[in-house]
């Protein structure tokens, strides 16, 4: 917007300070608008019941509400990030019933009694994840705008590894997985991080599973 | 995304009923490749129907010492993964490369 004439500029700031004069005095309405963000109207309500790191929660929303949206914007647990809104960038990985999903990809409404365990669930800053404190303590981020995803990532892995899930890169399908690097970056490869701290993500990982760093077990 | 009515179906017939009944319905299980187009308007259902308790998650032998995989089971599926490996290795491998 360009404002050449002072005068349209003094105009438009009277518009802006009596805009926000009025939802000052409107909390009513705001309180509406953070309980129904994404609302379009006449949209055909779905009641929803989701078990969100342990605790039990009630949501009423419009079907087209992924689960990324529902955590981020109705419950405001923004620990979860919003990176591409396509599954490509892994940046809003949660663990649902213990396994890594891309929440964006994912309607909240077919989650109804679903166990979702976020980056705020794993742990608190007062008592970290072992997953969170390698992450910290081997600098597996820079901008950390990933980190949320890729630690909930993380933690889904190695238990598919547990499970003895094969990935591509394993060399056999039935044996105990080893927890090689190869292994690592294979698993993670849906979590991208544009800092590239990729390195210190797999030193991270690799301490938190308990191998040396020729891949056996420690 | 344009908007749609959603159900969760009870039983693959009521399923069946609603997708045949709704003009435009579409069945939604994952959501990885329908919700994407739909967020981009390629897909746009009328309604939505979850088959996702249906009850056709398992992965169970056959007596022919075959594999029985329902339509919803999925890679990783504690409950079927053992079986499967030992009677089909492959499949693990198989299962993998399309994910």
């Amino acid at each position: 917007m360009f404002f050449r004439d002072p005068a349209t500029r003094r105009v438009f700031l009277k518009q802006v300070a009596g805009t926000s004069a009025a939802l000052a005095l409107g909390p009513h309405l705001l309180s509406m608008r953070a309980a129904e963000p994404n609302t379009a109207a006449g949209a055909e309500m779905v009641d929803v019941g989701l078990v969100i790191n342990g605790r039990e929660t009630a949501l009423r929303l419009d079907p087209r509400v992924t689960l990324l949206d529902a955590l981020r914007e109705h419950l405001h647990l923004t620990g979860t990030k919003k990176g591409c809104d396509h599954g490509q960038c892994g940046a809003c990985t949660v663990l649902v019933e213990g396994r890594r999903i891309n929440a964006c990809l994912s309607l909240a409404v077919m989650h109804d009694g679903d166990k979702i365990t976020t980056i705020e669930g794993l742990g608190t800053p007062a008592q970290l994840h072992p997953m969170q404190a390698a992450f910290i303590k081997h600098d597996g981020f820079q901008c950390g705008y990933c980190t949320p995803g890729q630690i909930c990532s993380a933690v889904g892995m190695l238990g598919e590894i547990k499970a003895g899930i094969p990935s591509h890169v394993s060399a056999d399908l039935l044996g105990e997985m080893a927890v090689s690097e190869v292994e690592i970056r294979e698993r993670m490869s849906g979590n991208l991080c544009r800092c590239a701290a990729y390195p210190n993500i797999v030193a991270a990982v690799r301490e938190v599973a308990g191998v040396n760093p020729n891949g056996g077990r420690a | 995304m344009k908007a749609f009515t959603y159900e969760r179906a009870k039983t693959p017939a009521a399923a069946a009923a609603a997708l045949a009944g709704k003009p435009g319905a579409k069945l939604i299980a994952g959501g990885t490749n329908l919700l994407d187009l739909m967020k981009l308007q390629i897909e746009t259902p009328a309604h939505l129907i979850d088959v996702n308790r249906l009850g056709l998650d398992k992965i169970e032998p056959t007596p022919e010492g075959g594999l029985r995989i329902g339509a919803t089971a999925q890679q990783g599926d504690d409950r079927g993964q053992s079986a499967a490996a030992h009677a089909l290795p492959l499949l693990l491998r198989h299962d993998e490369a399309v994910q």
